[in-house]
């Protein structure tokens, strides 16, 4: 594509970003619908890093008479409901699931079976407690579209891929405007060279490589390094198309401080939503931080918890602005969660049971709970079919039960790059069966 | 001294007979190369127990010492001499290098390189000759002898020590004394199966004596014999598998785990057992030439390409000579940003989210709180933006000082060539001037250093909190006013980085975490033990939800609690976020809610400094000293062996630009054996430079060339021989490539180094560093890490950090052309020699200032030239075309003309052809103005036929004058040029480029080519096409055009790598853009179009695989 041509789009696409109006093809690049025409799920997945407590999120306990004090928030009210989900009436947790029980499942009881940050991180992620995996967003990239130019983003926080695609890597926002232009400067907008010189470097770059692989004494990590310094040349031209429609930097979510850290998830959800609806992405990681709450827990946890909520709310209604909100799947997890009581800094520990979210619009499987916890938050056996209590032929979920359902209901299950990590001896719980 | 010897086969055999000279057995029979009679003797020896016994065999997998001892005649003792070892086996000859490494040797004793050089001769000499594990089986024979100073005389043995090494060992009992017992046993399973020990329920209970090896042996048995299926059960159980709750003991596949698989096949009765070595993984790789790996060495080291004395030394002298010379080379500014950046990578502390480390501790340091005050209330009284700027400036600088200061006494040790140890047992700090005033710091600084420059100092003025300190609250206040400073002061207790402000403050503690986090990147960074990885698989649900203190009580959290907790303790003096004894009057650093419970027991007692429901501080097994704990643990750290494999792991990645592997932990996996194939091989060059490491003295600048000079950095081509698919699926996943991407800050370092630009770069307000756009914004999108939300490399490129590169290309590639061709003489950095008025036709090509007082001063530009007979064009060019703009951007103020008034022609028969000025074609930038002449108005070419009929010496004379307002005079270019294809030109200046197009090759790409290389044939095609283009695409004559961009000021620092008359910074540390690009506008003239086309070349070498790749 010529530089005339490419500009011309990019004005194009501009104005057509510009009139913001849903359902119409506000903003989606020809060229990248000509690169792809994928038109599935989007997939997101937040991570809570730090281990956040969700007796006082979504699995919520009340204090026993007699133990210690699982939750202050306990003392003065009940657990509520919102739908068939029971939340705990903490922070800004009404007005977060009054708005959207319908568009939730919610998954307790999911025993990480460590105590470990690392290993958490690990498991809730891979599926698995040890390396080798990669993650649910990594594999959704690679059985959908790996070719798109940013098929999987990550903001921070674990992002193996097992090679199965290549991960970006998210830095600061305000520059990438000018990474995706490359060939413009970024003040004056005026081309480095024309787009034709550009070109003829690049297919000189290309032409390169093809010559050089074809010796046959090359070492098998040059190979490798030669075919993806040409796949990302191949890929890189359609990224420009991202560029049309990201904001201009004044208009980015600023970042927040949610207490006492500065949080910039409203601004990745942001920039994820927008690369998906320039067609250059379709999976990404977001990350938070302020949950490794050993201490004055009730008052970290509010603000960060806050913020996470909300951030989730605006992440709905710009996936609703943008006309993609009904193909987005939310994932919303921690490394596990905290004690069922505070230590005497009024803080929680680490506790191995935690919850998962999975939010998504109009889905038969939402307004649900699935799996169960005692009220010390001990996580209880359910059968794998019913969902019902099952101390005997039941399972303990774990992150590998969420992970073989989800990679069945994102319809990668039978993709080749999961089949390269099975779960072979997993038990198939009926997640996301309405029925079950 | 060897130059004098004459060439003797170190082979002939002398017999004499042998006398005693030590403990060793074997005294070999002496010789000597002048074959006169010396009395000297030598003797050589193997052992497996240290030393306290010697024997003449060994096993594969044993640990052995070789020792030579010599005893020199009695006229050499006292003198200087040279010691040799050398080595045959398998038919060929190596000897023993200083340093430790085994080079090829010819045979002839004038090539022969000593081990000790110019030592003094002791009466009896010892010398260890090996430590580790043989792996190459079959006989090894070995030869010592010396070359006393002043003698032309090699003294030596004439018949080697010959040792047998075989594959196995038949008796299980003598393999499990000398390879299972020490190391497995009692290093990995007695921890815990013990009576009474975590393992106390499980079948096997070791006895804890380690000099109990014949009745741990039996018991190991007994309990192996009465298991079904025992050796897979065993080998299951010590990976962390078979819900073995002390989780993985002996990695799989690891060098321990063999051992452990090749003791229970003896316990089944099998003969022998295999053994596996590194060298498969290599089979079939050639390894780098020494020059080739100068250079990748160079640019990472020490950010610069090799100069060529360094070249020519490593060209001579091959492998021999690479070491020292890149020994030499770790030194400047850039092997201090490499060691730092390298150490980050692995610690994380600028990851930091603390953004003011320094207002942490309120009490801590009266001077700081007076200085903050002093600060704080100018800049309240005044309301100035500068005052309140000054106390932002010195915050961050201070905070600054303490994130970087452990990087920066890592990089102190490392350049001092201080024993690595001492980065952990380091009794000072590294203090910055701004750091060392308000801590009472003893740094001493030179005249010129700046508020954050880092010199080794104490802390001497560390105030503990009294009853008497009296601290005033303000709001709104970074730190209270204290009215009444703490009357308790001490020097800080130093111990390298583990105390620092930075590493306690990057891993703090809280009241229930209590040092572990600490205690666990401790062992990762420095024992290279990963805790959280000993029990993986515990997974028991009631053990992780127990309540009652289940770190002490519960099995499956003991495994590895008994380990991390006692280390965890020896950080016990120091608080949350690192403040040292935070308790009242210094007592302790216990949590107050501890120390007074609102609910349940209280445990502790005064005096305390350590909690009670906690294991004591210790490490191992063994208890800390009373007194300074974190000492202790450093001492320990750094006398156990497991610090020298750790330290590899540690520089690993920063060298061979790939993490180091895990080992893999599940057979089903994808490519599992050829992840265990990497894995192992990988361990024994961890274990084998970690050995190296430890015999020069825990020199890291020798293990650094070590890794350089391993095979695993210099792996280059494969020979063609067939692999299987594991060896190749290894190889990729243990990232063995000679193409490894670099990272954004190698990236920097090496387009700064090589065109003197710094993309992107912006100066630092705190460190006043000029800081490349690669090194901050564009790090993560390229790769980088942040320390935080990032924290492992990106090694392979993706779209969009292909979009970095190109933004990086296409930003740098004017202003380095631009800047190169201001540059004179060799101050060049690329362009040296070349004239950026040479076209691919250019014949011949000369310029000339003309200096006319006034228009019609016509000034004579003669060439002569002998040219073919053939069409020719004269190109007459006006070079520096200047105009100075008044304010109303439509007229110049001064400018500079050229008038061409004439040519004229002087053929070989001496005809002379005359041309009016007007006889030419010229663009709109020309026009005639009377008397036939033109004039030139801006950069600007005129174009005259020449039609050479017959073959000669012709002479041009153009006549033109100067017609200028300017200073400095006009440029007058004449530029004879062929008239046929640019791309098949053969002409002077199409092989001049095609030149300078190879030595661009090789400077930027590394590449060794000649001018007929297809990939200069197509650089040059490049060029020539985007020449062509441009010519018909009227292309602006200029770099700093209006259609096109060109960034110079993208690096703040880049001007002043020109010869600009002045600073061209404001005092906002801004360019003057106006004024500058007054200065840059003559001189990015460009009336012949080749620089802008020389500017896409560059882009396109910027963006080149070999560039982006090394």
């Amino acid at each position: 594509m010529t530089h005339t041509s490419r500009h011309a789009r990019r004005k194009f696409l501009q104005g057509l970003a510009c009139a913001g109006a849903a359902g119409m093809v506000c903003g989606v690049s020809s060229r990248a619908l000509a690169a792809t025409t994928y038109t599935g799920k989007l997939l997101v997945n937040l991570q809570l890093t730090g281990a956040m407590d969700v007796t006082s999120f979504t699995d919520p306990k009340v204090n026993i008479a007699g133990k210690p004090v699982i939750n202050n928030w306990a003392s003065t009210a009940a657990v509520a409901k919102a739908g068939n989900i029971a939340y705990a009436p903490f922070a800004a947790n009404a007005a977060f699931f009054n708005k959207y029980y319908r568009d939730m499942l919610v998954i307790n009881g999911v025993d990480a079976q460590t105590n470990s940050h690392t290993l958490g991180v690990l498991h809730n992620w891979s599926g698995r407690n040890t390396q080798g995996f990669p993650t649910l967003t990594a594999l959704f990239a690679a059985a959908n579209q790996s070719a798109l130019p940013m098929p999987y983003l990550n903001f921070g926080g674990f992002s193996s891929t097992q090679d199965v695609t290549s991960v970006t890597h998210m830095g600061k926002m305000a520059i990438l405007q000018n990474l995706l232009e490359p060939d413009l400067a970024e003040s004056s907008k005026k081309l480095y060279l024309p787009d034709s010189e550009w070109q003829r470097i690049v297919a000189m770059h290309k032409a390169g490589i093809t010559t050089r692989s074809k010796v046959a004494t090359n070492l098998e990590g040059a190979r490798q390094q030669q075919q993806l310094y040409v796949d990302a040349l191949n890929r890189s031209d359609v990224i420009s198309d991202f560029a049309a429609l990201l904001p201009a930097t004044a208009d980015l979510q600023p970042t927040r401080k949610a207490g006492t850290v500065t949080s910039s998830l409203h601004q990745q959800m942001q920039v994820s939503l927008m690369a998906f609806k320039a067609g250059v992405s379709l999976s990404a990681d977001v990350f938070e931080t302020g949950f490794d709450t050993h201490d004055n827990h009730d008052n970290r946890l509010s603000a960060a918890l806050s913020n996470v909520t909300d951030a989730i709310d605006y992440f709905w209604t710009y996936a609703a602005s943008l006309g993609i909100a009904n193909r987005v799947v939310l994932i919303v997890g921690s490394d596990f969660s905290r004690t069922p009581y505070y230590n005497a800094n009024q803080g929680k520990d680490h506790w191995p049971i935690g919850s998962v979210m999975v939010m998504q619009q109009q889905a038969s499987f939402t307004n649900r709970v699935v799996g169960l916890t005692d009220a010390d938050h001990n996580a209880l056996k359910i059968n794998p079919l019913t969902l019902q209590a099952d101390n005997t032929g039941g399972v303990i979920l774990k992150p590998e039960h969420v992970h073989k359902a989800l990679r069945k209901y994102l319809g990668i299950d039978s993709a080749a790059a999961t089949k390269l990590f099975p779960f072979t001896t997993t038990e198939d719980v009926a997640i996301f069966n309405s029925a079950g | 001294m060897l130059r004098h010897v004459t060439c003797i086969c170190l082979l002939l055999l002398l017999a004499s007979p042998a006398g005693a000279v030590t403990s060793m057995p074997g005294v070999l029979p002496t010789g000597a190369t002048d074959h006169k009679s010396y009395s000297a003797k030598f003797a050589i020896g193997l052992s497996v127990d240290g030393g306290n016994s010697w024997q003449s065999s060994a096993n594969l997998n044993q640990k052995i010492t070789i020792k030579a001892s010599l005893d020199p005649d009695p006229a050499h003792v006292g003198q200087k001499g040279d010691i040799f070892v050398v080595e045959w086996y398998a038919g060929k000859y190596t000897q023993l290098a200083s340093g430790g490494s085994w080079q090829p040797w010819s045979g002839k004793v004038a090539e022969l390189v000593p081990l000790l050089d110019d030592v003094v001769l002791k009466a009896t000499q010892e010398v260890t000759i090996y430590q580790g594990s043989i792996a190459t089986e079959g006989e090894h024979r070995l030869y010592v002898g010396y070359l006393p100073a002043g003698s032309a005389a090699l003294i030596y043995s004439t018949s080697p020590a010959a040792f047998q090494f075989k594959a196995a060992v038949a008796d299980p009992l003598i393999y499990f004394k000398t390879l299972v017992f020490d190391t497995i046993v009692m290093g990995k399973c007695a921890q815990c199966h013990v009576d009474n020990g975590v393992a106390a329920s499980s079948r096997l209970h070791f006895i804890n004596d380690a000099k109990l090896s014949q009745q741990n042996y039996d018991i190991f048995t007994a309990f192996y014999r009465q298991l079904p299926d025992a050796y897979n059960y065993v080998l299951a159980k010590v990976s962390g598998g078979n819900g073995h709750l002390g989780g993985i003991r002996l990695p799989l596949g690891g060098t321990d785990y063999q051992t452990m698989a090749a003791f229970l096949d003896l316990l089944d009765g099998k003969a022998t057992v295999s053994t596996k070595t590194t060298q498969a993984l290599f089979d079939g790789v050639t390894g780098q030439s020494a020059p080739a790996t100068l250079r990748d060495a160079a640019l990472l080291l020490a950010g610069r390409l090799p100069t060529a004395a360094e070249i020519a030394t490593v060209s001579a002298g091959g492998d021999a000579s690479l070491k020292a010379v890149l020994l030499a080379m770790m030194q400047g500014p850039h092997f201090h940003k490499f060691l730092k950046g390298a150490a980050e990578d692995r610690l994380f502390l600028r990851g930091n989210q603390d953004s003011n480390l320094m207002d942490d501790c309120p009490t801590c340091f009266p001077l700081l709180n007076a200085q903050y005050w002093s600060l704080k209330d100018k800049a309240d009284q005044s309301s100035a933006a500068a005052d309140r700027a000054a106390l932002n400036l010195w915050w961050s600088q201070l905070n600054f000082s303490a994130v970087e200061a452990p990087l920066e006494l890592i990089a102190y040790v490392v350049e001092n060539n201080k024993p690595y140890s001492e980065i952990l047992t380091a009794d000072y700090d590294m203090l910055t001037p701004v750091m060392n005033a308000v801590v009472g710091g003893t740094a001493v600084f030179g005249a010129g250093a700046t508020a954050v420059d880092f010199q080794p100092g104490r802390i001497r003025d560390y105030h503990l909190r009294d009853s008497t300190t009296v601290l005033e609250q303000v709001p709104g206040s970074s730190l209270p006013r204290m009215t009444t400073p703490p009357k308790l002061v001490i020097s800080y207790p130093h111990v390298g980085v583990l105390n620092s402000k930075s590493l306690l403050s990057r891993y703090p503690t809280t009241a229930t975490n209590r040092n572990r986090a600490r205690a666990r990147w401790a062992y990762y960074n420095f024992l290279g033990v990963d805790i959280e990885a000993l029990s993986k698989r515990t997974t028991d649900p009631v053990a992780l939800a127990d309540t009652n203190n289940p770190t002490m009580k519960t099995p499956a959290c003991s495994v590895c609690h008994s380990v991390l907790d006692p280390v965890a303790g020896t950080f016990q003096d120091y608080f949350d976020s690192g403040i040292y004894k935070n308790s009242v009057n210094g007592s302790d650093s216990l949590d107050s809610s501890y120390k007074s419970p609102r609910t349940g027991v209280k445990l502790y007692v005064n005096g305390d400094t350590w909690y009670r429901d906690m294991r004591v501080p210790g490490f191992e097994g063994t208890t800390a000293s009373t007194g300074n704990s974190l000492r202790w643990l450093a001492d320990q750290i750094v006398k156990d062996k497991r610090f020298a494999t750790a330290t590899v792991h540690f520089w690993w990645p920063a060298i061979m630009g790939a993490e180091v592997l895990e080992a893999p932990e599940a057979t089903e996996d994808l490519n599992y054996q050829a992840r265990l194939s990497a894995y192992e091989a990988q361990q024994g060059e961890i274990n084998a430079l970690a050995d190296k490491f430890v015999q020069s003295g825990l020199s890291l600048k020798t293990l650094l060339s070590e890794l350089v000079l391993s095979k695993w950095y210099r792996a280059d081509q494969l020979d063609g021989k067939p692999v299987s698919s594991v060896q190749s699926s290894a190889r990729v996943l243990a990232g063995i490539t000679d193409e490894k991407l670099l990272t954004p800050e190698q990236l920097a370092r090496k387009t700064l180094a090589l065109t003197g630009f710094n993309w992107n770069a912006q100066t630092n307000a705190i460190s006043t560093a000029n800081i490349s756009g690669l090194e901050s914004d564009y790090s993560t999108f390229y790769g980088g890490i942040d320390g935080f939300a990032h924290k492992l490399r990106a090694r392979t490129l993706t779209p969009l950090m292909s979009t970095v590169a190109a933004t990086h290309a296409l930003e740098s590639a004017c202003p380095i052309v631009l800047g190169d061709f201001i540059r004179t003489g060799d101050k060049r950095l690329l362009f040296a020699g070349l004239s950026p008025w040479l076209t691919p036709l250019t014949v011949q090509a000369d310029s000339m200032l003309v200096t006319s007082k006034s228009e019609t001063d016509f000034q004579p530009m003669v060439m002569t030239a002998s040219l073919p007979a053939g069409n020719y064009q004269l190109v007459v060019s006006l070079l520096n075309d200047a105009c100075d703009f008044s304010s109303s951007s439509t007229t110049c103020k001064a400018d500079k003309n050229l008038v061409i008034n004439s040519l004229s022609i002087r053929k070989p028969n001496g005809q002379l052809v005359q041309l009016n000025g007007t006889a030419g074609s010229y663009g709109s930038c020309g026009a005639a103005t009377g008397n036939n002449r033109i004039t030139l108005y801006s950069s600007c070419t005129a174009t005259y036929p020449l039609a050479a009929d017959v073959g000669g010496s012709y002479t041009v004379t153009v006549s033109t004058a100067a017609k200028q307002q300017a200073s400095d005079p006009v440029l007058a270019g004449l530029n004879l040029e062929a008239t046929g294809s640019a791309a098949v030109s053969t002409t002077a200046g199409a092989q001049l480029i095609k030149n300078k197009l190879v030595e661009l090759h090789s400077k930027l790409l590394g590449q060794t080519l000649s001018t007929t290389s297809p990939e200069v044939l197509a650089s040059y095609d490049l060029l020539v096409q985007t020449w062509l283009g441009r010519k018909q695409g009227g292309s602006e004559p200029s770099l700093l055009q209006k259609a096109l961009a060109c960034d110079w000021s993208s690096d703040i620092g880049f001007i002043s790598t020109l010869p600009y008359p002045g600073n061209p910074l404001q005092s906002n540390g801004r360019y003057n853009t106006g004024v500058v690009t007054s200065w840059l506008t003559p001189q990015a003239q460009d009336p012949l179009l080749m620089k802008q086309s020389w500017a896409v070349v560059m882009a396109y070498l910027l963006s080149h695989y070999d560039y982006l790749h090394d």
